[in-house]
């Protein structure tokens, strides 16, 4: 094994053990579940916002509700759930994954898997089609580089 | 009377007179590339130059009359007040939809004349097609001015208000208001002009690609204007709307961003075609699409389908534009489709190792990205049309799904550079990446140190790390070169890069830029640290290790507003600064609108809130804050880019002459008669 295949190696490990230390969350705090979930409702009375930006007194019980839902011991489920109730599904911002719009999360990976396959048949097609270059073409390039001093690429 | 009342009826009489002018233009344009009849030509140059002239004369009666609050038109009326102070006054030309249609018309036809008298020296009869085209959509442009959104409508003598409405209140709370919207139309405008070239070429059945030399720096100065118009309305937005947030991914920001992908996409795929000759109709079609998207985010903001904070007027000029937005895909989809023979590439890609294969890779990301962002945006629309179930998507969705998409092309944006055209061994790889890859890792525990956690965001601080350390490997690869070559010193082959190659360097510079924004980025969303409080004069509170102290409180009144603002002072940190959020107050609003007070920092920025006070004795306010970090960096990274943007688009005179020696035309096959 090369010098440059030991630093490439140590580099990917020491990036990998990184990402495992970034992982490993400590459990949440009740203040930042319950600001995750204020940040996944919507805001019924400014619309664009969530319920954790939005400066307005609807978005303030909310988020107060969020809390106390919290810290009764409720998981995200059921409080996600109540809020469904309350507001219907228009107060998720994010639509649930086990429903028929669960669609909407599928699709964005169908596409670079399709986009991939495509391109993919880009790149194998390649041994027919391209030939090696003649020498005239050589020739031209050579040419084309011996005059072309001021570009480095 | 107002002291410039003629200004509204020069403007109606200038704008009628430029439809025609546009009319004769097309016809005129369209049979001088069909008989190459120079008289013709110089016909339609008239016309784009005399519509231009008219346009700007429109544009200028709408600001005279603005200024000079004549509100016996009904635009003043609706968006101005005698108050208005003169600069926002001036800006609300682009305050609602009538004006804004107006400034467009000016631009587009500005680009109308530009191509008349610029594009048809070069290649005469490609971009006399291509101006036939331009004048085709101007004349879209004016028909709206002229009929269904005429800026210049009076009301009857007996429905004159003695002062006006005045510009909506959010629009009149800050000065980016004069950056944001006209650098967003320029770069949505300009966008107009690599499609009727390419729909020229398509037309002419052109087999090269002169089209694409042609318009690669409007494409180039298009996507910038659009890139650093959407970061100016993330600041505006961060500066005005008080949410302490610069991204909602709110329906018109996610249709501003969409043409700015495909364009994205675009500028890199374009290199594939000039170098090998592929991607022909991939290109096309991308130029299609970026055009298609600019309108249909003209259709989401203007027609009110969709609930925004942009959605500031609705008018009946949604199914105009969205039969305009039909007529185009129509037209450019079956243009495609009818020369698409003569399109075919010659070869394929081949080596999954080479430049043009990871600019494939990032067209597929970036497609899947605008796709997901149309599709987000879009379906709740679809959805409730076909099940009248309402439902949302918003920042939680988008959030999740673009991250990954933009971390793989941050990856691709560090390995492409380091791969030449034609592909590379993997030996030449692996020695290309090992110190990137260590800058990465290194970056990576700088970043667990610092405190952040999340995969995403470390991945983000060592995917710029390997970017960065990519780019200045390239950089110095470079100076050694010209070192080696030229005898020149590191400083003069460094500034020589820049100046000699600013096509190659200058996207590094973006590339930079890029790198700065996704810090800002990943940075802000994730150490965001928040606190609110009641509190007295006196009292304070702490976040984040700066302590917020409110001094007072006061009422402050103005001529066009009145204010509540929370004297604030902020310690702690080495810091000492003070901060004055306030909830101002604007005749035409019923509720009063949130003014935040940003203490700005290249480490944090503190940004305070006031949600509520004590309006009688004034013994208590409540104050948000929110301490986030490198926020500032998000700014100054479009900068970057603008930068980048601005070397990329200024060749030196050498460059000129090699990209002609690129692309030979056949003789004969594009002269005009003497």
């Amino acid at each position: 094994m090369t010098r440059t295949r030991v630093a490439l190696l140590l580099a990917v490990i020491a990036i990998a053990c990184a990402l495992a230390l970034a992982a490993r969350a400590p459990a949440p705090t009740n203040e930042a579940r319950a600001d995750r979930l204020a940040e996944e409702l919507r805001c019924p009375v400014c619309q664009g916002l969530s319920v954790r930006d939005s400066p307005s007194e609807t978005a303030r019980q909310m988020r107060e509700l969020a809390a106390q839902r919290v810290a009764e011991g409720r998981n995200d489920d059921q409080i996600r759930d109540e809020f469904r109730a309350s507001y219907g599904d228009w107060v998720l911002l994010a639509p649930p994954l086990l429903a028929w719009s669960g669609l909407v999360w599928v699709v964005p990976f169908a596409l670079v898997v399709l986009g991939f396959v495509l391109a993919g048949g880009l790149l194998r097609r390649r041994q027919v089609s391209e030939a090696a270059p003649t020498a005239a073409q050589l020739a031209t390039l050579r040419e084309r580089v011996a005059n072309d001093p001021g570009v480095y690429e | 009377m107002t002291p410039l009342a003629w200004a509204g009826d020069a403007g109606a009489g200038a704008l009628r007179a430029a439809l025609p002018l546009a009319l004769a233009g097309l016809v005129a344009a369209a049979y001088a590339a069909r008989t190459r009849d120079a008289r013709l030509l110089s016909s339609a140059r008239w016309c784009a130059l005399v519509a231009f002239a008219l346009v700007v004369i429109a544009d200028l009666a709408m600001v005279a009359a603005l200024v000079t609050h004549d509100f016996s038109l009904r635009y003043v009326a609706d968006n101005n007040a005698r108050e208005t102070p003169l600069f926002y006054s001036a800006i609300s030309l682009w305050a609602a939809l009538e004006g804004s249609i107006l400034l467009w018309a000016a631009i587009l036809s500005g680009a109308t004349a530009y191509v008349a008298w610029r594009g048809t020296r070069a290649m005469p009869r490609l971009a006399t097609t291509a101006l036939a085209v331009c004048f085709a959509m101007l004349a879209f442009f004016l028909a709206l001015v002229v009929t269904a959104a005429d800026p210049f409508t009076r009301l009857a003598q007996s429905e004159i208000p003695d002062n006006g409405r005045g510009p909506n209140a959010l629009l009149q709370n800050h000065p980016l208001m004069a950056l944001h919207p006209p650098l967003l139309y320029l770069g949505y405008v300009l966008a107009a002009v690599p499609f009727a070239y390419a729909m020229a070429s398509l037309i002419l059945g052109e087999a090269g690609d002169r089209w694409l030399v042609a318009t690669r720096r409007f494409a180039l100065v298009s996507w910038a204007l659009l890139g650093v118009g959407i970061v100016a309305g993330a600041w505006w937005s961060y500066a005005v709307l008080g949410w302490g947030g610069y991204w909602a991914w709110d329906p018109v920001e996610n249709a501003a961003i969409m043409p700015w992908l495909t364009a994205t996409a675009y500028l890199h795929s374009v290199m594939v075609e000039e170098k090998r000759r592929l991607l022909r109709m991939w290109n096309v079609s991308l130029v299609i699409a970026t055009f298609a998207l600019t309108i249909l985010g003209t259709f989401l903001t203007r027609s009110g389908v969709v609930n925004s904070v942009h959605a500031f007027t609705q008018s009946a000029i949604g199914p105009l534009f969205l039969a305009y937005l039909t007529a185009i895909l129509v037209f450019g989809i079956g243009l495609l489709l009818w020369r698409a023979r003569s399109l075919t590439d010659a070869g394929t890609i081949g080596a999954p190792l080479s430049r043009e294969a990871i600019f494939l890779f990032q067209n597929v990301l970036f497609v899947a990205a605008t796709l997901t962002v149309l599709l987000g945006t879009l379906y709740p629309l679809i959805a409730e049309a076909l099940t009248g179930a309402q439902l949302s998507i918003g920042a939680p969705y988008f959030d999740r799904v673009e991250v990954p998409l933009v971390l793989a092309l941050l990856f691709l944006m560090g390995i492409g550079p380091q791969l030449p055209w034609h592909g590379a061994s993997r030996a030449t790889l692996e020695r290309q990446l090992t110190v990137p890859l260590v800058c990465a890792a290194l970056g990576a525990f700088v970043a667990l140190l610092a405190g952040l956690d999340g995969v995403a965001p470390v991945l983000t601080i060592a995917l710029a790390s390997f970017v960065t350390a990519t780019i200045g490997q390239e950089v110095a690869r470079g100076v050694r070169a010209r070192r080696a070559l030229h005898g020149e010193q590191t400083a003069t082959a460094f500034a020589n890069l820049f100046l000699r190659n600013g096509r190659r360097y200058g996207g590094y510079v973006v590339h930079l830029g890029i790198v700065l924004v996704a810090i800002a980025v990943a940075v802000s969303q994730a150490k965001t640290v928040e606190a609110e409080r009641t509190l007295s004069p006196g009292g304070s509170l702490v976040a984040a290790g700066y302590t917020i102290t409110l001094d007072t409180i006061r009422d402050v009144n103005e001529p066009q507003r009145s204010l509540t603002v929370a004297d604030l002072t902020i310690t702690g940190n080495g810091a000492s600064e003070r901060s004055r959020p306030a909830l101002v107050r604007y005749p035409n609003t019923l509720q009063a609108i949130g003014s935040p007070g940003i203490a700005a920092g290249m480490r944090d920025d503190i940004y305070t809130i006031l949600v509520a006070y004590d309006g009688r004795a004034q013994t208590w306010a409540t104050v948000r804050v929110r301490v986030i970090p490198l926020v500032s960096w998000l700014w100054v990274g479009g900068g970057v880019v603008g930068l980048g943007a601005i070397i990329s688009a200024l060749p030196p005179a050498k460059r000129r002459a090699r990209r002609e020696l690129a692309v030979p035309v056949p003789a004969g096959a594009d002269r005009w008669p003497a």
